[in-house]
């Protein structure tokens, strides 16, 4: 009966000490598991937080090369406008400059035929002018011999 | 048999094994637990690294596309200062051409107005000539007339 009795004392202290062991290794266990998956979440934390970072960056970036794009754009048709007005001006002012062309030559070609006919109505006026002085010169003559043949006797005649 | 048996050592045993189940449990939830939040923040990640990923491409893109604009921005403003320089000599061509065309249309307005005085002035020369030659055909024959007639009668000439 004593015998009996130290074995059901010694199977339980058993009991207790494996017990003991298996709640040991088990929170050693646990204690390691759970430290390895808090780090991880803890790098997976401070992975989110760069990430998170990044993109906040990116996204300020993406938002300036945006705003940039726009203004190059709202900059670009503003240059296409002037350039399409400066063109519609070089368009007019070349027309403008090839009539007043033309206008020029043909003004300088009236002007040469212009002064040649001058010049060949002077040399008349001249040659007119220098005959009237001949006839008047005649007609004074003329005028001498009658008055010479009126005043003289017609056998004398022959000396006007 | 029952009767030999240490309740104190049973308690004890029974204690350690409502710790142990207590404990596990407790260790199993908590670990559950931290292992969800971990797979959420995974998921997190994996979307946010997606989103990253997105916005870095568009970043790409927009940055291309801006020098692809600036590009053309600085080509366009350069043929339009050519385009430019081109207007202004246009422009101070022809002015130069405006008063070379009002200089030779006043010269020749001026020699219009001097050609028609000089061709009215040859007119008047010319019936001054007619009149005058006229006049010596009638002189001339006023000669022949007192050649030919008697002193007594010249004056019917």
């Amino acid at each position: 009966m004593e015998i009996t009795k130290k074995n059901i004392n010694l199977g339980l202290f058993v009991i207790i000490v494996a017990t003991l062991v298996a709640f040991a290794s088990f929170t050693t266990y646990y204690q390691y598991s759970y430290k390895n998956t808090t780090a991880l979440y803890q790098n997976k934390l401070d992975e989110l937080d760069r990430v998170m970072t990044t993109l906040k960056v990116t996204k300020e970036q993406l938002e300036k090369a945006a705003s940039s794009v726009s203004e190059s754009t709202e900059e670009t048709e503003q240059i296409s406008s002037e350039y399409n007005q400066l063109k519609d001006e070089k368009d007019k002012l070349e027309s403008d400059l090839s009539k007043n062309k033309r206008s020029l030559a043909d003004t300088r070609a009236q002007l040469t035929q212009t002064e040649l006919q001058l010049t060949q109505a002077q040399a008349d006026l001249a040659a007119a002018k220098s005959e009237i002085t001949v006839l008047q010169n005649r007609v004074d003559e003329i005028n001498r011999d009658i008055s010479c043949l009126k005043s003289t006797a017609d056998a004398d005649e022959g000396n006007c | 048999m029952k009767m030999d048996i240490n309740f104190g050592l049973l308690a004890v045993v029974i204690a350690v094994l409502i710790a142990f189940v207590t404990y596990t449990t407790y260790y199993q939830y908590s670990f559950k637990n931290v292992t969800g939040l971990y797979q959420n923040k995974l998921g997190e990640l994996d979307k946010i690294s997606t989103t990253l990923g997105t916005q870095k491409q568009e970043l790409n893109q927009t940055a291309y596309q801006l020098s692809i604009t600036t590009e053309r921005k600085d080509d366009l403003s350069s043929k339009k200062d050519v385009l430019k320089d081109e207007r202004d000599k246009l422009e101070s061509d022809l002015s130069k051409t405006k008063d070379s065309l009002s200089e030779a249309t006043s010269k020749l307005d001026q020699a219009a107005s001097q050609l028609s005085q000089t061709q009215a002035e040859v007119s008047t020369a010319k019936d001054e000539i007619s009149s005058l030659q006229a006049k010596i055909n009638t002189l001339n024959r006023e000669i022949d007339c007192l050649e030919d007639t008697a002193d007594a009668d010249e004056s019917k000439c």
